[in-house]
């Protein structure tokens, strides 16, 4: 375990701070932006409820290098999907400051790709008119985006379903064609929540290796949402785990497996030691519990 | 789309024919006299008879509820949108439409005559007031109930607010919006009858008044049957109108029946 853990700092020194980033505001004081693509820095979340306030996300510092793989995995409820949002622009934070490519975030970053946990497709358009809504959005050119929208499809084996509605695919059909749509204006950066929560074990294996396939052809940088520990250590560069609420990130974990990975690799010593050591910051934090 | 109109109006009509049948037989054992119930031929014999006028009177009906009709959809779909927008006129004009629907109609209908007089107008009033309501709320139900998670999707990808509204919001609601717009193409004609009653010189509903008043039965029943045929036309058509512009909708449980009258 120690030796993961000089990984983990080997990997990432201890973030340069930059005392020139005053124009945003005398406290802040900014990581240097080219550093990183997404900087998070004391993000806090409340929400008020009538029983009192939920304290949400405590304070969650977090760099994410250009290209890197990164997922956020936790138990439900840690606030893995706010601090998405967030991340994303759709939701605000009671506490700190979200950095996308150095500047920051106010609203909605509509520059990213985001994938939601259920596909969201339009049920009265097919499969590639839904990944157009996209294109719509932008006012891509329109016959450029078609085209691109029928390589996406038949790149995620969806050739000949391009003009099927939503309710003629399968669950995992539905969500090829939400990651279509979110690769349409071909992001730097993708979000992703929880996107193959809901689908069977086999056909998720099969969206991992897509998934990482898509990846490293288009050296995007990734924030991986998931419940998955498995899932987590096949996908990413890093991994960071959260504690239950008020999220906090319990283990920032490098994963140095190489790629492509393959799923067989799951069952090596290398890769069992890594879910390992992320099970046992889980049972640490209360997550996991086997004493009756 | 023949054949399926054919293969739904079989069974219906099947089950019409028998209970005609029945109908002519209990009439002709029990030897029920005309004026109480006639028989199904001698409706029949007295519609072609009276041809003429069931299409002049028709024709009134038929015009007075395309108009209340036209207007329902267009101020109910126009409230519809207003009160999804905008909080301050769901909280302003919402109560007052309540309002209107809370008192019995059928009280206002002298009021009609008094400011409107015995022609179109009076007649239109209490159809409209009878059939936008059901638009309004349809409207309303369905464009809240849009899914979170398509507005959501809509402000991250940067769609903007007009066409969030074309793209997701309105062939999301537009189900719920036909529901409402069924049920008003059926109480538009109900309004119409309402309206004929209190005061008229012409139409169906002045027909069945003065077939009953006269002790005309087959008359009566004649009438009553033309205005059941235009209310299925009108719903009908608006059911074909749904197919077409919404063919992605399959169906089932409609979300306007739970707000009749």
């Amino acid at each position: 375990m120690d030796r993961l853990n000089a990984l983990a700092l080997a990997k990432h020194p201890i973030q340069m701070v930059d005392e020139t980033g005053g124009d945003k505001g005398p406290a802040i004081r900014l990581a240097r932006p080219s550093a990183a693509t997404i900087d998070l820095q004391g993000v806090a979340k409340t929400y008020s409820s009538p029983t009192g306030d939920i304290h949400a996300l405590d304070k969650v510092s977090v760099s994410i290098a250009r290209g890197q793989f990164v997922s956020l995995l936790g138990p439900s409820g840690c606030g893995k999907s706010t601090l998405l949002r967030i991340v994303a622009g759709l939701d605000q934070p009671s506490g700190g400051v979200v950095l996308i490519g150095g500047s920051r975030v106010t609203r909605p970053q509509t520059q990213l790709g985001i994938m939601f946990q259920s596909p969201v497709l339009l049920e009265w358009r097919d499969a590639l008119g839904n990944v157009l809504l996209q294109a719509e959005a932008r006012r891509m050119p329109k016959d450029a985006a078609e085209k691109a929208a029928r390589e996406l499809l038949a790149s995620v084996g969806l050739a000949g379903f391009e003009h099927k509605r939503p309710h003629e695919l399968s669950g995992g059909m539905q969500q090829r064609v939400a990651l279509c749509r979110t690769l349409l204006h071909d992001p730097e950066t993708i979000l992703m929540d929880e996107p193959f929560g809901a689908l069977d074990a086999l056909t998720r294996d099969q969206m991992n290796v897509d998934l990482q396939f898509l990846w490293r052809r288009g050296e995007k940088t990734v924030l991986f949402v998931t419940h998955s520990i498995v899932e987590a250590v096949f996908l990413s560069d890093r991994v960071l785990v959260m504690s239950p609420a008020p999220g906090r990130i319990s283990l920032d974990l490098p994963i140095d497996a190489p790629r492509p990975r393959r799923l067989a690799m799951r069952e090596g010593t290398e890769f069992t030691k890594y879910v390992a050591r992320i099970r046992e910051v889980l049972f640490a934090s209360g997550v996991l519990r086997e004493d009756q | 789309m023949i054949k399926r109109a054919a293969q739904n109006l079989g069974p219906p009509l099947l089950t019409l024919f028998v209970v005609a049948l029945l109908w002519q037989g209990a009439v002709v054992v029990l030897r029920l006299p005309s004026y109480v119930l006639p028989a199904p031929t001698e409706i029949l014999a007295v519609a072609v008879r009276s041809s003429a006028s069931l299409l002049r009177n028709l024709e009134v009906t038929a015009v007075e509820v395309l108009i209340a009709f036209c207007l329902s959809v267009i101020v109910g779909l126009g409230a519809g949108f207003a009160g999804a927008r905008s909080q301050l006129f769901r909280s302003t004009v919402y109560p007052l439409l309540v309002a209107t629907q809370s008192f019995p109609k059928l009280a206002v209908a002298p009021l009609f005559t008094v400011w409107f007089g015995f022609g179109l107008e009076p007649k239109v009033a209490m159809a409209f007031l009878v059939a936008f309501f059901p638009i309004v709320l349809n409207t309303a139900v369905g464009l809240d109930s849009v899914e979170p998670s398509s507005r959501m999707l809509a402000r991250s990808i940067g769609l903007r607010r007009t066409a969030t509204f074309l793209k997701i919001e309105l062939p999301s609601a537009a189900p719920s919006i036909f529901a409402g717009i069924k049920i008003a193409s059926t109480f538009a004609v109900i309004g119409a009858v309402v309206g004929e009653f209190v005061g008229a010189a012409a139409g169906l509903g002045h027909l069945t008044e003065e077939a009953g008043a006269g002790l005309k039965t087959p008359l009566l029943f004649a009438a009553l049957g033309v205005l059941t045929a235009m209310g299925l036309v009108a719903y009908g058509l608006v059911t074909l109108a749904e197919r077409l512009l919404i063919p992605w909708h399959t169906g089932g449980v409609e979300a306007g029946t739970m707000w009749t009258a």
